[in-house]
């Protein structure tokens, strides 16, 4: 039997009350032998704090009584550092339980050790931050507004697993932090605010402590009764400093015009949008359920809603395994989770997820990157990536050639994996003058369509091109430098490719990002030199760089 | 009256700015207006012995008349040479003598305007706060220490500089974006643009400063029970301070450095959103446009470029006063993409390389990859290479019709 170990967290942040007291929850985690710390095999709390030189106690491994916080009043949660090392650890464990739950497969860090290390305490800062070359999670603490105590940043629950997301996501996708199109660079704060507001929404607690205590007479309207409440608790502790994002995000109204708009330029702004178009998909189809079902309590209502978010944070997360390791736009991810979801379910019920992201993602004119045109009628559905077997014109599965491929060996290793790659780069329509390296090969478990267990891989290339920007007509991708952009500056082309393998090794979906795609480079080039990338000295605004690390 | 030439003369102050324009008419005297007149060498001794001879060479050059004075922003290398005692060795006191009739400042400076996020007495909060930071912090890298307390110095308000300011002059005007400047009247057939500052959104931020800083606010720490900056948090469960066990050795290291830079790139942005209150001046005189940008950085420059015929007017820029000594976020590419190229303009720099930045880090001011772009694209003259000849100034004359000329000292 698999032991658990269940803990206390505070549900959202310690400014969320519910009946004066603060409002926590208990959240389950798969049981481990901890260390003093905590210390597990995937995180190390460290409660280090330089901006006074103090290292604080441990907490130490579990007492025989289990969680000791489970009657601690709130007064004691806040005033123990103890409370906030487990706070963190169980908001880390947590998160990452979820990622691997979604992906079947274990998630590793992007640094290539173990465990993260996590500092509940590290400065007195209003900042948070994830920190790949540090290796770590860490949370600074500062004064209240008004003389009212101290801030901490790791006892807000969408902080941490803010910054916890952020670091399962450079461990999956190592290029998304490149500089690339005003989309990239939003999408790693659009998808961890979208964990950090699923995360927090999937616990029963904080759904309920939103809601009205009755049912409204005229029936519940999630929008204004639910979601916008939530949002509001958002950061009553952090001075309206970060947490407007979050707010904001929930509460931004559908425009087709937001994308073009100057200020959503900004990646943090820009972000906002995809967090908004997969909030306003999960309050419609929590409205949809909620009438159907006739649910009529609160606790019906926030149960249903909590179970939802979860079920559209797994959508969220499994969708990573369907982006290109390159260059992403929002319309990639839609495609991505469209397609995702269609493998875990053929068929949009009994929720319809797939069909409300595809109207609330269109409401922000954002149109899933692939058509849909694959041949079979099941594959028909709008917006999901192709498969291999049904690309018309291609017949890419049909001319693919296995003959050097060994199942096993293609499961794990990246060198079968770029043999597999080097014998199909017609067929995969690589581009033959860039250096090809595979970068990750991930078995992963998965539940198909009928209920069975099934194996499949993914694996992840990326190409690259370095070049001298006059070079650049010359090469196949005839790709367009900005006008004024010297001939002999040096510039570096990115493209590449997910391969998803069935049980049988055979290729199941390429989604690429081709590097030969002209048009694309072009406009990646034009943006880098318009945002003046290539300009001396050039560094993100300020802003841009603390917002990377900002939580506050 | 209408103007035939102007010169513009710059002076060696180290790093720091003063910048002579002289206006030349046919049938009368030349006008002069002083841009800033300040530099961050120590100690107040050494800056006097730098600054003297300037201010007695401008006295002379000036024939004893200084029409006007810009003083661009508050920070020392700026203003700090106005300080006007004691009162027979401050350069200060001999450019009070000049009697300057107009000072032109911008609107963040006006009394009148209520204490916000950059007022002086804020500012001074702030930049104490962070020198106090630096002093708990023995593990800082001594160059990030260095550029943190470089920079958090530079930030005092001048208290005194500032007063003198307040003193001096006729006329004062406080001003911003698309106002009128008030130098059109002490120099007659001189169109001034105020480009910059542009009243923003950067009140709002530097105000949110202290908050991510952790700086307390004013009056409360006695109040609050639980902050104390330097003491622990939780002084009931502190295993040791001070001290690393192995453990925990390889992270509290990392954590104190990832501290440090926290610190400088808070200090930095501090730093910059007072640089973004410069004064921006597009001067146009005998057919010439010079453009004085104070040290305007990146977030200004996207502002002022955003408001209707600033990109069209620059394209025709004669003489262009690098911007924050020649970092790179003073002449930022949206700027420098619409400037004249290919030698068809001077570009001049004050500034002096180790004060501020690191080479390792690609943050060294001037900038050295700017510097050769400047050199290539554009006639530069730099005060290093004034230094080097023991030159005090250089000085450009601009004349419709006629090729830039060269005055040495």
């Amino acid at each position: 039997m698999v032991r658990e170990r269940e803990l206390t967290i505070i549900a959202q942040d310690p400014g969320v009350r519910a009946n004066g007291r603060i409002l926590t929850a208990r959240v389950i985690l798969p049981w481990e032998e901890l260390s003093a710390g905590p210390r597990g095999s995937r995180v190390h709390v460290v409660d280090y704090d330089s901006s006074t030189h103090t290292l604080y106690q441990p907490l130490p491994p579990d007492p025989e009584e289990g969680d000791r916080f489970r009657h601690a009043s709130g007064p004691e949660l806040i005033s123990n550092p103890h409370f906030h090392a487990q706070n963190v650890y169980a908001i880390v464990m947590r998160t990452l339980q979820r990622f691997e739950a979604a992906l079947g497969r274990r998630v590793s860090w992007s640094f290539g050790g173990h465990q993260i290390k996590v500092a509940p305490h590290a400065f007195g800062l209003a900042n948070a931050l994830y920190s790949r070359e540090h290796e770590a999670l860490l949370f600074g603490y500062f004064p209240a507004a008004r003389g009212r105590g101290v801030v901490h940043t790791c006892l807000s629950h969408d902080i941490v697993a803010h910054e916890t997301a952020h670091a399962l996501l450079d461990g999956l996708r190592e290029r998304y932090r490149d500089p690339s199109s005003p989309d990239q660079a939003a999408f790693h704060e659009g998808f961890a605010d979208l964990v950090a507001l699923l995360s927090v929404f999937s616990l029963p607690e904080a759904m309920a402590a939103a809601l009205p205590r009755r049912a409204p007479r005229a029936g519940w309207n999630l929008r204004e009764n639910a979601a916008l409440g939530l949002a509001r608790q958002f950061g009553r502790e952090l001075s309206g400093l970060r947490s407007q994002a979050l707010r904001r995000s929930v509460a931004l109204k559908p425009s087709r015009r937001l994308l073009q708009r100057p200020e959503f330029q900004a990646p943090h702004r820009r972000g906002e949008i995809l967090v908004a178009a997969m909030m306003s998909a999960f309050v419609a189809v929590w409205q949809r359920r909620v009438d159907a079902l006739q649910l009529g309590t609160r606790k019906q209502v926030a149960d249903e809603g909590a179970a939802l978010a979860g079920h559209l944070l797994t959508m969220a997360i499994r969708a990573l395994d369907y982006t290109p390791p390159t260059d992403i736009a929002f319309g990639d991810y839609l495609s991505a989770l469209l397609t995702a979801d269609f493998e875990a379910a053929r068929r949009d019920v009994p929720f319809g997820f797939r069909a409300a992201l595809r109207r609330s993602f269109a409401r922000f004119a954002i149109a899933p990157t692939s058509a849909g045109t694959g041949t079979s009628a099941a594959a028909a559905e709008p917006g999901l990536w192709v498969a291999a077997d049904q690309e018309r014109g291609t017949q890419l599965g049909g001319n693919l050639d296995y003959g050097r491929v060994h199942l096993e060996a293609l499961q794990r290793d990246p060198q079968e994996v770029f043999n597999f790659i080097w014998d199909n780069r017609g067929p995969l329509r690589l581009c033959d003058q860039a250096l090809t390296r595979v970068q990750s090969v991930r078995p992963c478990v998965r539940v198909g369509a009928d209920g069975f267990v099934l194996r499949e891989t993914v694996a992840e290339y990326v190409q690259t091109i370095e070049a001298e920007a006059g070079e650049l007509a010359h090469l196949s991708t005839a790709v367009r430098k900005p006008e004024a952009m010297p001939d002999s500056l040096p510039v570096t082309l990115y493209g590449g490719g997910v391969l998803v393998f069935d049980e049988f090794g055979k290729l199941k979906y390429h989604i690429h990002n081709s590097l030969q795609n002209g048009p694309r480079q072009s406009r990646r080039l034009d943006y880098l030199w318009r945002s003046g990338y290539f300009h001396p000295g050039f560094q993100p605004g300020w802003l841009e760089l603390w917002r990377q690390g900002s939580k506050p | 009256m209408k103007p035939i030439a102007v010169t513009v003369r710059m002076y060696d102050v180290g790093f720091g700015d003063c910048f002579l324009l002289t206006v030349h008419y046919r049938r009368a005297q030349a006008r002069h207006v002083l841009i800033d007149f300040g530099t961050t060498a120590h100690p107040r001794e050494r800056e006097f012995e730098l600054l003297m001879p300037i201010a007695e060479d401008i006295a002379t050059r000036t024939a004893g008349k200084l029409h006007a004075i810009v003083a661009t922003h508050r920070h020392r290398d700026h203003i700090g040479g106005f300080v006007p005692f004691p009162a027979r060795k401050a350069p200060g006191a001999v450019i009070a003598r000049l009697e300057p009739e107009l000072v032109v400042q911008p609107w963040t400076e006006d009394p009148a305007v209520p204490e916000d996020a950059l007022s002086p007495a804020a500012t001074r909060r702030t930049a104490q706060a962070l020198l106090q930071l630096v002093d708990q912090q023995a593990e800082m890298h001594p160059l990030v220490r260095q550029e943190i307390m470089a920079l958090a110095q530079r930030n005092l308000p001048n208290r005194q500089a500032i007063a003198q300011l307040a003193k001096l002059g006729e006329a004062r005007r406080y001003v911003r974006a698309g106002q009128r400047s008030g130098l059109e009247v002490v120099l007659p057939g001189v169109k001034v643009a105020v480009l910059g500052p542009v009243a923003s959104r950067r009140r709002r931020r530097a105000g949110k400063l202290p908050a991510l800083l952790a700086i307390p606010e004013p009056g409360l720490r006695g109040t609050n029970a639980l902050w104390r900056p330097d003491q622990p948090l939780f002084p009931g469960h502190a295993e040791w301070r001070g001290v690393a066990t192995l453990p925990t050795r390889w992270l509290r290291n990392r954590i104190h450095d990832l501290h440090a830079e926290q610190i400088l790139s808070l200090t930095r942005a501090f730093d910059a959103d007072i640089n973004n209150t410069s004064v921006v001046l597009l001067i146009e005189a005998a057919g010439q446009r010079l453009l004085f940008p104070g040290d305007a950085e990146e977030e200004s420059w996207t502002a002022m470029l955003g408001r209707k015929g600033v990109p069209e007017k620059l394209g025709g820029v004669h003489l262009y006063k690098v911007g924050h000594h020649g970092s790179a976020n003073g002449t930022p590419d949206a700027l420098w993409q619409r400037l004249p190229r290919h030698g068809g303009m001077i570009s001049m720099l004050s500034t002096q390389l180790g004060v501020h930045g690191q080479v390792e880090r690609g943050t060294e001011v001037p900038r050295q990859s700017l510097v050769e772009l400047l050199a290539q694209e554009s006639q530069l003259f730099d005060t290093r290479t004034l230094r080097r000849c023991r030159e005090l100034s250089v000085a450009v004359e601009l004349a419709p019709g006629a090729p830039p000329r060269t005055l040495e000292q």
